[in-house]
């Protein structure tokens, strides 16, 4: 009936071939280009990874709550399972790298020895430690450059707490939507295979606990795995991500579209570097476009190291670069440096937005009475 | 009057007829708002539009900017390039000091050294080893010596047992690894003269373009110089006077670490000078440079301390204010992109760095990257 109702057509501009209906004419009332689900689509979506990774030790609630705090549209996160089939924010499934567990005695005999993408890694495993268990844990800062301060000071966040600080931004007035991974489910599933279920099963299960249930929900589910995309395709109508790290073929694009919302390429497929200097961008993007997805690529640092020499050290150049090749959002580091140039790339007009709705109501109010009198 | 007349009583309802009218020009009206409301809308989205746009702004954002006596805008922090553009080029080469002006610098900064034939030119060391190709010339291989030149001992190849020509013959590099090593090997040091020849050539029409020599080591320089009877001083003003740079609003920053070379400068030239110091002035020394001095060139963590052991920010100190009050200039060194440079406060990114200190209302910036600071400044 709303949906009816908003999109009534009240009048038919022929000189602009637009149809402006009750629903637009009220979004021109409000922030104008808000999709249904509360995202900005006037603008790339600002995709923190792994949370303010840059500042914080990453899949923390401290990460994703600063995130929040520094403007980010989506906070992203990596699942791994645990021993009791609860979910945990890790990228990966093993523990020694992100954490302090190798500093748990009571935890010593839980070092084990699995194969994962082919390789062959003695650690202690998240599948092998309840969720209770795990939250003994304190999270230390993995990369060597960035600031070690906050080591041992943050626990290991579940999905659920996750969650949590994207719905508690959201009750705020301000969508937030969230960005879990299927990461390494072949090897999750073979240890779920004797519990009667999926590592897909179980995710989609908690977002319906959480309410993400329509396919305009702010919630965006992405894998490597194509299988897992292909599994949660036929469950569930939240938007899908296939994530690439490889050239895609012009069959595999097709086949994709039907069942995904969009791609998130690693950057070096839009714009590829030689000898740590930009070379030519691909046809990727467009190609991707023109099949129907967003593209969403990875991953953003401000670290020189991370940045071609062509950018002089400015992650700024980096963004601007890809975001005037037309990315529709990017997974980044560093959420903060991202919203302060989409703040000056897309300035809101303080002044031109009240002359802007004064003007929509005079173009509303001619429309009508031209209408009623004609 | 009287056909006017039969119109609007046409009907017989004098009230209806005025309605009618009104309700006819309000439809018109509507109608008119609506084509040249669409117009607009259909314009806004042609280039020719935007175009018109932009050359507002640009109007807007020169000519009616207010300016220091110098001619530089004073509705913003200057953008100084230290040694030029020196994070993309290698330092103090006619190269980096050209695209810090294409990047949009307000000021081209160089480092003075003197030749043996009393030549100057810019160069941040007295010695040529790090920044240069020379000892793949073996031609020179017998010009090594051992100076001491601020309490350091330094053997190496020194500017001033060179004559300009042989200097010429070098070629600079970027000394520093972490910086693009592909400009190597292809431009020669360059002459005081010809760095300012860059400043000039850029300072047309409403743009100034200024320069910041500074007097570097001029106790070492001097005492080869006294068999000349001159001075580093001398040569300088010599040659900022030949170039035109004489009087108090000439766009020419004379700066120096040393404050017995800049009072010197004092009883002989007009142009503004600037103190350079990394540790913070007493309120007495700063009321002492306030009497000669146009400003105060200071380390930035003097205006926002930084603890060296975390790379966290301590506190805004009140430097600036102080000096403010003091009417004093304030310009700060060095800003740079690499995060090794930013507290971890910065997030890895200079434009949170340029944010901060732009609040606290620094006067000027020496950055090694006039681009960003450009870019930052337009953001805003």
């Amino acid at each position: 009936m709303r949906y009816a109702l908003a999109n009534t057509p009240i009048v038919v501009c022929l000189l602009c071939h637009k149809v402006y209906t009750v629903g637009s004419f009220f979004r021109m009332f409000r922030c104008v280009g808000l999709r249904c689900d509360g995202l900005p689509t006037n603008r790339p979506l600002n995709i923190a990874h792994r949370g303010s990774s840059g500042m914080r030790p990453e899949h923390t609630v401290a990460a994703y709550q600063l995130a929040v705090d520094q403007g980010a549209d989506i906070i992203e996160c990596d699942l791994a399972v645990t021993k009791d089939l609860k979910f945990i924010c890790t990228h990966d499934s093993w523990l020694n790298a992100t954490t302090d567990v190798s500093s748990h005695k009571e935890f010593d005999d839980r070092v084990n020895t699995y194969r994962i993408d082919g390789i062959l890694r003695r650690d202690y495993f998240t599948i092998d430690f309840t969720l209770e268990e795990l939250k003994t844990l304190k999270t230390i800062q993995s990369r060597s450059y960035r600031d070690q301060s906050y080591n041992g000071m943050y626990p290991m966040a579940s999905f659920d707490e996750y969650v949590a600080v994207a719905k508690n931004a959201t009750a705020n007035g301000r969508t937030v939507g969230i960005y879990p991974e299927t990461k390494n489910p072949p090897f999750f599933n073979q240890h779920l295979l004797d519990k009667n279920t999926t590592m897909e099963d179980l995710l989609l299960t908690s977002l319906e606990k959480h309410g993400y249930v329509t396919p305009t929900s702010p919630c965006f589910i992405q894998s490597f795995e194509p299988n897992s995309l292909r599994y949660l395709a036929n469950k569930t109508g939240l938007p899908l991500i296939f994530l690439v790290n490889v050239p895609i073929t012009d069959a595999k694009l097709t086949e994709f579209a039907q069942f995904c919302y969009g791609l998130g390429p690693s950057k070096s497929l839009i714009l590829p570097t030689v000898n740590d200097r930009l070379g030519q961008s691909t046809d990727f993007i467009s190609r991707a476009h023109a099949n129907g997805f967003k593209i969403h690529p990875y991953t953003f640092r401000n670290e020189d190291q991370f940045l071609a020499t062509d950018y002089a050290s400015d992650p700024y150049e980096e963004y601007n670069t890809f975001v005037e090749l037309g990315v529709d959002g990017l997974f980044t580091d560093f959420p903060k440096s991202f919203s302060n140039f989409l703040d000056c790339k897309y300035p809101v007009d303080k002044t031109g937005g009240a002359s802007t709705t004064l003007g929509n109501v005079g173009l509303i109010l001619a429309a009508l009475l031209a209408m009623i009198l004609m | 009057m009287i056909q006017e007349k039969s119109i609007l009583y046409r009907n017989g309802n004098r009230c209806r007829s005025w309605l009618d009218l009104i309700f006819q020009a309000c439809t018109t009206i509507s109608l008119l708002y609506l084509v040249i409301k669409v117009s607009i809308l259909a314009m806004q989205a042609n280039t020719v539009f935007d175009a018109y746009n932009s050359m507002i702004k640009v109007e807007n954002s020169s000519s009616s900017v207010k300016k220091t006596f110098h001619g530089f805008p004073s509705n913003r922090p200057l953008i100084i390039a230290h040694r030029g553009s020196s994070g993309m080029r290698p330092e103090h080469t006619v190269a980096a000091y050209q695209l810090a002006v294409d990047q949009g610098a307000d000021i081209i900064e160089c480092d003075l050294a003197v030749t043996k034939d009393l030549k100057l030119v810019c160069s941040h060391d007295a010695y040529l080893n790090d920044t240069t190709d020379i000892h793949h010339h073996s031609v020179f291989k017998n010009r090594v010596t051992t100076y001491t030149i601020g309490g350091k001992t330094i053997t190496d190849y020194f500017i001033n047992d060179f004559t300009l020509a042989e200097l010429k013959t070098l070629k600079r590099v970027q000394n520093r690894p972490y910086r693009d090593q592909s400009y190597n090997g292809l431009f020669q040091i360059a002459t005081f003269d010809e760095y300012v020849a860059v400043a000039k050539f850029a300072t047309t029409g409403d743009r100034v373009v200024g320069i910041y020599p500074e007097t570097k080591n001029p106790v070492f320089f001097n005492q080869f110089l006294a068999i000349n009877n001159t001075t580093m001083e001398d040569l300088l003003l010599a040659s900022l006077y030949k170039h035109g740079y004489t009087s108090a609003d000439s766009p020419c920053f004379v700066q120096s670490f040393d404050e017995q070379s800049l009072l010197y400068m004092a009883n002989h030239t007009k142009l503004p000078l600037i103190y350079l110091t990394s540790t913070r002035p007493s309120s007495e020394h700063l009321n002492q440079l306030s009497t000669f001095c146009y400003g105060v060139g200071v380390s930035k963590n003097i205006i926002v301390q930084v603890d060296p052991t975390t790379n966290e920010i301590v506190t805004n100190t009140n430097f600036l204010k102080t000096a403010h009050a003091k009417n004093l200039k304030v310009h700060a060194f060095t800003f740079r992109n690499e995060h090794q440079f930013l507290a971890w406060d910065y997030g890895c990114d200079s434009y949170r760095e340029y944010a901060r200190f732009t609040e606290l209302e620094l006067d000027g910036f020496f950055t090694d990257y006039p681009w960003s600071l450009a870019n930052f400044q337009q953001g805003d």
